[in-house]
């Protein structure tokens, strides 16, 4: 009954053939991964001013020392959870309108979403300046109507921070809020109404617990990206003079000469900080997933029949896409048909003029820079789905020597955008061939940042695959690169291109690595806009994004589309 | 190539699942059997017993732990000399429980598949093309070729994976629970199908299933599995009529024990006398050899039995139990009966041209020869059969 050790031997030669695979994809996964930890890890302990004792904790010590961390970890708590606050409050709101409720203009969140998400964040940081800024409209209505010489609001203060980050991130929470709440099971709400409650007693006792845990999970996870933001920090806090923990180390990199060793330093505190953030959000949605109310198939949630209320939905949907698309993006308009940034007012109309389009239409540059662009972002996202769709597969088919591929791969999650920027530079300082400055530096720093995204969309779209599905491809002679290529990537293809077009899509405008890392030639169109902006060219940079929204949100219309056609398909497999 | 008529040989093989803490948990214990061409093979059992995992060993989708397994002149597996015919080199056709139908392709192509990956065959688009319409003819879906695979009713998916699996001629055809997914009246029609289909092929099959009527139906051979050992191999007839001992009785189809003791040895295929626990005597006939020692379980089946007012003739003799209807239920063809005797309730099936109220006296007539004395527990020593 017990296998002999001599036969247990013999066998091993073919149990270890069956690892290779996972084998060559785990030193895949390390060669991505573990370079830029090492590297952070090792700068952060050399010692810059001491040449006779090259490593010490010299760095950690200053840090700690410093009255700013403490100040800037402050302001960074403070800021993220405000903004936290404000991205939540509205993208669930509406999420649940919007899923759950027959209220009316339901397309128009859709709209607001994928536009949204195809628009870079520095494009609306500098639509929301305008709008909230000294000269901007909104304070000159203020004066105007109060005869008052002191403005209403100042966007460069830590409120005026979190307002602006907070509606950042709405487009995001509503997407993952709706798909908590269409994974709602109206029974027992249904069951709540029956026994002789209210839609509000509904809602608040029933729907609203049964959310939580999701709610909880979504909320630290926003609060995360939010601790990570770089736009808002730099472009409204350091002119501000509120500092926090990414525009610290933005700081100390474009000092000359950078600091490398406090940045490090700095960096190596920020990767604890996030994770012991991501553990307990771990905690938290693994907790999620006892409240799932989805039972078995056929289920479809049944809209809440608000009656009179309806118009109070579809207002709130107006305001949502009043307050994240269409002010933005009319300012943004507006900037880029004024030769010169003004405010907003009757007289300027005479003066408009579509020279900032023709100039970035028709000047190199800026091809150069779409061009940089796309190829930085398709290549990213080809090589990020490409890796994770194999190391999914393998780890959920439980191949031998596939256990480290989901953590490796999930691991580059706790590099902060910034972070990251500053371990690739110390890297591609240290290798002989040109990698600095160029934007193959940029190109495999996304890499390594989009493969956590990248195994978001692949695991669940292998599990999905009935193991018998592969089984019957095998009894009927495929080999196993056979049954993945002929069965596996088929059946996982619009999940795969959902999930390449999602990367593709927030590499496009990913700021925070791009702006260290990008030489004069190897500028992304979210880069050059950050220049042009701090250089005060804001007209072309108006009418650049304006044709780069455009262009991107085909891009997620295509996504979205996507991912329901996924989700459709889902029921009849 | 016809790589049918070929026997399968399996023996000692064994596959066992070991918990966290050591102990068994489930798989098979060694099984041996050999089945000559055309047999139709099911492996019985409760779920859990084992009898997947045979399938999946035979198949190459588990790696067994020891034993040998071969059809026809080629070696699948051998645990002593390490051989291992990867599972897609194998040749054998399977039908999944789920049928495992590739949504992704159309009917044609899904049945095509097996064909298209087996490049050293080196078929043509033509040959592919009519073999893969002799397999949907030969399952009764000739002109589905082009519909995709999702749009087909459940029955229909059953076809296609069937044609799928015979499409190349395999030299077995492997069945896993494939009807456990059909509606009733559904499964009554395919059982006929397929039994008839794997006769005009002719090619060997196993067959799992947990449903003893279409182990009954369709099988050359039943072996009864239960806890990963084999408790009985053989036709249908025998397991039924001769079942091992009271595990087989028991699963092959409801019937009544009564716990009993003997006074000597009783050799197989004999007639004797058993005390029952309750002091009354029965004559039981002995199917297979029970020592004195052994505890015995008198199995009787609710349709051998015949009910009649207490203390009327036996003209026919045999045994005669006497109790009081407790309960009856009519269920058209039959009317069912809960008697009590002693402090044991017996079911017993009638034709209901006779009725009974609860509470009467009623005697319980039964022949000898349909009385089963039967071991209680599992025999020592598993007899490989075919």
């Amino acid at each position: 009954m017990h296998p002999p050790p001599a036969r247990a031997r013999r066998r091993r030669p073919r149990a270890f053939r069956a690892s290779v695979p996972s084998l060559i994809m785990t030193a895949i996964l390390c060669l991505l991964v573990l370079p830029p930890l090492v590297m952070l890890f090792r700068t952060s302990l050399v010692n810059y001013e001491d040449a006779s004792a090259p490593y010490s904790l010299i760095n950690y010590v200053k840090l700690i020392e410093d009255p700013l961390l403490y100040i800037s970890t402050f302001n960074s708590v403070f800021f993220a959870a405000g903004a936290t606050v404000v991205s939540l409050l509205i993208g669930a709101t509406v999420a649940w309108i919007v899923e759950r409720t027959n209220a009316p203009f339901k397309w128009l969140a859709y709209v607001t979403t994928i536009v949204s998400l195809g628009t870079p964040a520095i494009l609306y940081v500098s639509a929301w300046i305008f709008l909230l800024g000294r000269a901007g409209p909104v304070n000159q209505l203020w004066k105007e109507i109060t005869g008052s010489f002191q403005p209403l609001v100042n966007v460069y203060s830590i409120p005026g921070m979190m307002l602006v980050e907070g509606l950042l991130w709405v487009p995001l929470v509503f997407l993952l809020c709706g798909a908590t709440f269409k994974r709602q099971n109206a029974d027992l709400e249904e069951a709540a109404r029956m026994s002789g409650g209210s839609v509000f007693d509904t809602v608040w006792r029933v729907s609203l617990p049964l959310a939580k845990p999701a709610l909880y999970g979504l909320a630290i996870f926003i609060f995360i990206r939010n601790i990570e933001a770089f736009d808002v920090p730099v472009l409204l806090g350091t002119p501000g003079g509120i500092k926090l923990l990414t525009s610290d180390i933005y700081l100390s990199m474009t000092r000359v000469p950078p600091d490398l060793g406090h940045s490090s330093a700095f960096a190596i505190v920020m990767i604890l900080f996030v994770s012991a953030l991501l553990y307990l959000y771990g905690r938290v949605s693994a907790n999620a997933d006892r409240f799932a109310s989805v039972t078995g198939k056929g289920f479809r949630p049944r809209p809440f029949d608000l009656g009179r209320y309806r118009w109070i939905g579809g207002f709130v949907i107006i305001l949502n896409f009043l307050l994240v698309l269409a002010l933005p993006v009319l300012a943004v308009l507006w900037n880029s048909v004024t030769p010169f940034v003004r405010g907003f007012s009757l007289k300027a109309f005479s003066t408009l003029t579509l020279e900032n389009y023709v100039h970035v239409l028709t000047d190199s540059y800026y091809l150069q820079l779409a061009l940089n662009t796309v190829f930085v972002a398709a290549i990213s996202a080809t090589v990020a789905i490409a890796v994770t769709a194999v190391a999914a597969w393998l780890s959920v088919r439980k191949w031998p020597a596939s256990g480290p591929l989901n953590q490796l791969a999930s691991l580059p999650i706790i590099f902060p955008g910034i972070v990251l920027g500053v371990a690739m530079i110390q890297l591609a300082l240290r290798t002989p061939f040109g990698l600095y400055g160029s934007i193959w530096l940029i190109a495999i720093a996304f890499i390594i940042r989009y493969l956590p995204y990248g195994m978001r969309y692949a695991q669940p779209a292998v599990m999905q695959i009935h193991r018998e599905l592969e089984e019957a491809a095998n009894v009927s002679g495929a080999s196993q690169p056979g049954t993945f290529r002929r069965i596996v990537l088929p059946l996982t293809a619009p999940a795969l291109l959902a999930g390449w077009l999602f990367i593709f899509l927030v590499a496009a405008k990913e700021l925070s690595i791009a702006v260290l890392l990008a030489g004069s030639r190897s500028k992304t169109v979210a880069v050059a806009m950050f220049d042009q902006w701090t250089n005060g060219q804001a007209g072309e940079v108006a009418a650049l994004g304006i044709i780069w929204t455009i262009a991107m949100s085909c891009c997620a219309a295509l996504m979205m589309a996507l991912s329901r056609n996924d989700m459709k398909s889902q029921g009849t497999l | 190539m016809d790589s049918q008529n070929l026997t399968l040989v399996v023996d000692g093989l064994s596959k066992l699942y070991w918990t966290k803490s050591r102990t068994p948990g489930g798989g098979i214990q060694p099984i041996s059997f050999t089945l000559e061409p055309g047999t139709f093979f099911t492996l019985l059992g409760p779920s859990g017993c084992g009898k997947t995992t045979t399938l999946r060993c035979l198949a190459g989708l588990e790696h067994p732990d020891v034993g040998r397994l071969s059809l026809g002149g080629t070696t699948f597996f051998d645990g002593e000399a390490g051989d291992h015919v990867p599972l897609n080199k194998r040749n054998i056709g399977m039908v999944f429980q789920s049928y495992a139908i590739w949504p992704h392709m159309t009917v044609f192509e899904n049945v095509a598949f097996p064909l298209r990956v087996r490049k050293e065959l080196k078929l043509s688009g033509e040959e592919i093309r009519q073999m893969v319409t002799q397999a949907l003819t030969t399952v009764g879906l000739a002109g589905y070729e082009s519909r995709s695979a999702t749009q087909l009713s459940g029955g229909q998916q059953q076809r296609v994976a069937l044609a799928r699996a015979i499409v190349r001629k395999p030299g077995l055809l492997l069945l896993d629970e494939p009807l456990s997914n059909l509606d009733a009246r559904l499964r009554d029609e395919m059982r006929n199908e397929l039994k008839r289909l794997q006769k005009q092929i002719g090619i060997t099959t196993i067959y799992v299933t947990h449903d003893q009527v279409e182990a009954l139906e369709m099988s050359d051979v039943i072996a009864v599995i239960n806890a990963g050992q084999v408790e009985q191999m053989g036709s249908p007839r025998d397991v039924y009529d001769r079942p091992a001992n009271a595990f087989v009785a028991n699963f092959m189809g409801a019937t009544n024990f009564l716990s009993a003791r003997l006074s000597a040895d009783q050799p197989a295929d004999s007639r004797g006398t058993v005390a029952l626990d309750t002091g009354e005597t029965l004559d039981v006939w002995f199917p297979h050899a029970v020592r004195r020692t052994d505890r015995i379980a008198v199995s009787m089946r609710p349709d051998v039995i015949r009910l009649a007012a207490a203390g009327s003739d036996n003209p026919e003799g045999g045994n005669r139990l006497t109790g009081t209807v407790v309960s009856s239920g009519f269920m058209g063809n039959i009317e069912r009966y809960s008697v009590k005797v002693g402090d044991e309730i017996i079911q017993v099936h009638q034709a209901p041209d006779a009725h009974f109220d609860s509470g009467s006296r009623v005697d319980l007539l039964f022949r000898p020869e349909r009385t089963l004395g039967l071991l209680e527990n599992r025999a020592e020593v598993v007899g490989a059969a075919a």
